[in-house]
């Protein structure tokens, strides 16, 4: 049975259906000639692979520390996206001052409402600017801290759920009387 | 050597344990700038060399990879993790690089379509012409420029198929979604890489210098002996088997 050299290739690249490759490998075992064309395509696959890792390995780290530079200015340009990313990045910029209670009242109060579930207008319509909180399944039961902020109080609960690690920040103005 | 699909940079940032590439996607989503530097210093230095194979120039290629990397990042949340995220990030450099090649074509493509396929198959495969020792060949500067230009002289399309296929062990039916081609053109293209790649190869191997035989180990006898076993190492009576 003669064997085209292109199925001596599909046979080295694992692509032939095995019914074929059981008569191509039976072939190649008495055939030392299409035994070294089979190597030959492993032969091609390392010299190539090789060539261009060592091509990558040849380029200097600062090339590349450059390049990371220039995607954290693109990333930093990004709009966040999704209402979660936005409240995470804003949580990241002002972390520090949350935590030791010297956020503003005003970005206090904007996270608060943003946070507020469910709100509806007059005609019963849902709020769009709201989230609509869904109960999540907790791996664990929430660690609750309290936030005292300029102007009113809060809530900081960190909790587990099916989406990983969550901070969630309530904050009352101290001109309400709504808990949580 | 590493198997195909199976190289990663060593290096991670801010993070000394392994941590599995779907969580940093998870984090990066979430903002975290660290999670997705992780994922850059993993996966850069295989990205480029994707890139360089098809575009062989190191600026484009860096270019190339640089865009994906923010391509990857503003589209994060629509990654679903069907694949590994290096497979939707090779697949993110692979579109830019064929962008930039359609965009930038410095030469006209020339290449023989799968219904040339038949009439050239007696232009086989040749036996392995480097006796066995790849590795050992890539030490050697004048194989891996010959390598080079190999690579160079190749069209477009057949670098493309040959880079995915020998680089990241892409299967035929994964290259003809990545090219949006036939399972048969892209067997055409990859098997007339294949074999332009030998014959370009051929004549370093038929006439190999006196540095190039004692880099392979290859004592000067040996070039006087006939071409009996196929598995013989040496360079000069493999090629002439051919």
């Amino acid at each position: 049975m003669a064997i085209k050299d292109i199925e001596l290739m599909q046979h080295a690249d694992g692509e032939l259906d095995e019914r074929v490759a059981v008569n191509v490998r039976a072939v190649i075992e008495r055939d030392a000639d299409a035994r070294t064309k089979v190597e030959s395509i492993n032969e091609m696959t390392e010299l190539v692979r090789g060539h261009l890792e060592l091509s990558s390995d040849e380029i200097p780290d600062r090339r590349f520390d450059a390049m990371w530079r220039e995607v954290g200015k693109a990333i930093d340009l990004e709009e966040p996206v999704g209402i979660w990313a936005k409240i995470s990045a804003w949580f990241d910029r002002y972390r520090g001052h949350v935590i030791t209670g010297a956020v503003s009242a005003g970005a206090v109060a904007a996270l608060a409402l943003v946070l507020r579930p469910g709100d509806r207008d007059d005609h019963g319509k849902t709020n769009p600017n709201v989230i609509d909180v869904q109960p999540a399944a907790l791996r664990s039961a929430p660690v609750i801290e309290e936030l005292e902020t300029p102007g009113g109080n809060g809530t900081v609960l960190n909790f587990e759920d099916e989406d990983g690690h969550m901070t969630v920040i309530m904050v009352t103005p101290a001109d309400t009387v709504e808990g949580i | 050597m590493n198997k195909p699909g199976q190289r990663a940079s060593t290096a991670t940032h801010g993070r000394t344990t392994a941590v599995d590439d779907h969580e940093l996607v998870l984090a990066a989503r979430k903002g975290d700038r660290d999670a997705f530097r992780t994922l850059f210093e993993r996966y850069h230095r295989r990205a480029y060399a994707l890139a360089f194979g098809v575009l062989r120039h190191q600026d484009d290629a860096l270019d190339v990879v640089q865009d994906a990397f923010i391509k990857a990042h503003k589209y994060l949340d629509k990654f679903e993790g069907n694949s590994s995220f290096y497979t939707w990030l090779y697949r993110i450099v692979m579109n830019l690089a064929i962008d930039h090649l359609r965009k930038h074509r410095r030469v006209k493509p020339v290449e023989l379509d799968e219904a040339r396929l038949e009439e050239s198959a007696d232009e086989g495969l040749l036996p392995r012409i480097l006796g066995g020792n790849p590795g050992r060949a890539l030490q050697d500067k004048e194989i891996r420029a010959r390598i080079d230009s190999a690579l160079a002289e190749l069209s477009e399309n057949h670098r493309s198929v040959l880079v995915m296929r020998e680089l990241e062990g892409l299967s035929y039916e994964e290259m003809a979604t990545a090219m949006s081609c036939s399972k048969g053109t892209i067997m055409s293209r990859l098997f007339h890489a294949r074999r332009n790649m030998q014959r370009r190869l051929l004549d370093l191997i038929e006439n190999p210098s006196r540095e190039l035989l004692e880099e392979l180990g290859v004592k000067e006898s040996e070039l006087d002996e006939p071409a009996s076993t196929p598995s013989s190492p040496s360079v000069a009576s493999t090629a002439r088997r051919g």
